[in-house]
């Protein structure tokens, strides 16, 4: 009895955690991130003006004259695109780097600019 | 002999008006027994009238102005009740609407956001309000391309429409492969990728 007790409780946390697990990668370099100096991050917590719920959380990476940090993203997306749920690459300078990924609630931008900078845009959904 | 006398002395002011309580009293008491003198039976009914009738109309009329007065109060309490119940759910009702209206008035719909520049976080809402909007469009924006691109590329294989642009690119790739001269492949690189 207790172990089937622990087993549902188990399948019903790995069910919610799916999301998180599936870009792990990913979510471990923004963490990095977060500690970086050269990096400028926004994290906007987006409140529905009718019902007062939280919408979205959206959080913007900017990353400058940084192109090793830039790679660590781009293995990050690659490790993690299998278990995206919707991913688009695309093509710039010879090499293919994610342009969309989305995990469940989660969807990630990314794009690298001319001048060599990057931005990852986060969106979390709350509905 | 006397009391006859005291008595019809007493009678005569009664009706003069000139008696005192005390003397009615006995008026009252005298004429309320049985053996009363033939020549004053006459004035029985009128004092046992004023004794037992005035008290009686007297307790009557107290009785009815007491279930007015109590009608009345009844009453009274009743619409003080109404109105003080009227003006509670009035006050309630207008608190109600001034909390609302003070909690729609602070409301933030980007509470607990913030910027992180060079180590440090800033969370003044007025200096980085702009900055937050700016990002919040930018990436709905984004989303909203690439949800383009998703639903472009979903038609794309519905319909089986030929990638052209991914077909070229494989070619591109097989005829890398085949040049084994480093220079020519390196030249050739250059070229698509200015394509």
């Amino acid at each position: 009895m207790k172990t089937k007790i622990l087993l549902i409780i188990l399948l019903f946390i790995a069910t919610f955690s799916t999301d998180i697990f599936a870009q792990q990668h990913i979510q471990a370099v923004i963490k990095k991130t977060e500690s970086i100096e050269s990096v400028e991050m926004t994290v906007v917590r987006r409140r529905n003006s009718e019902t007062k719920q939280l919408e979205r959380v959206i959080t913007t990476i900017n990353i400058k004259s940084n192109p090793s940090l830039i790679n660590e993203f781009i293995d990050a997306f690659k490790k993690d695109e299998a278990n995206a749920t919707q991913a688009i690459d695309k093509k710039k300078n010879g090499r293919m780097i994610p342009e969309f990924y989305r995990f469940g609630n989660f969807s990630y931008s990314f794009s690298i600019k001319n001048n060599g900078d990057a931005e990852i845009n986060v969106i979390e959904s709350h509905h | 002999m006397n009391n006859k006398n005291n008595i019809e002395n007493l009678i005569e002011r009664f009706f003069e008006g000139t008696t005192s309580n005390l003397e009615e009293k006995q008026l009252y008491d005298f004429f309320s027994k049985e053996d009363i003198p033939d020549e004053l039976k006459k004035y029985k009914p009128v004092f046992e009238y004023f004794h037992s009738g005035i008290i009686k109309e007297t307790t009557e009329d107290q009785k009815q102005q007491n279930t007015v007065q109590k009608k009345s109060m009844h009453n009274y309490k009743k619409i003080i009740y109404a109105v003080g119940g009227i003006a509670a759910s009035i006050l309630i009702l207008f608190s109600v609407y001034s909390l609302i209206n003070r909690q729609e008035e602070n409301f933030n719909p980007y509470e607990g956001s913030y910027i992180v520049r060079n180590g440090v976080r800033i969370t003044d809402y007025d200096v980085i309000k702009p900055e937050l909007e700016k990002a919040y469009k930018q990436a709905m924006l984004q989303e909203k391309k690439s949800e383009t691109i998703l639903y472009e590329t979903s038609q794309r294989d519905k319909y089986d429409i030929p990638d052209v642009e991914n077909q070229l690119e494989k070619k591109y790739y097989d005829l890398l492969e085949d040049i084994d001269n480093e220079y020519v492949k390196k030249e050739l690189e250059d070229i698509f990728k200015s394509i």
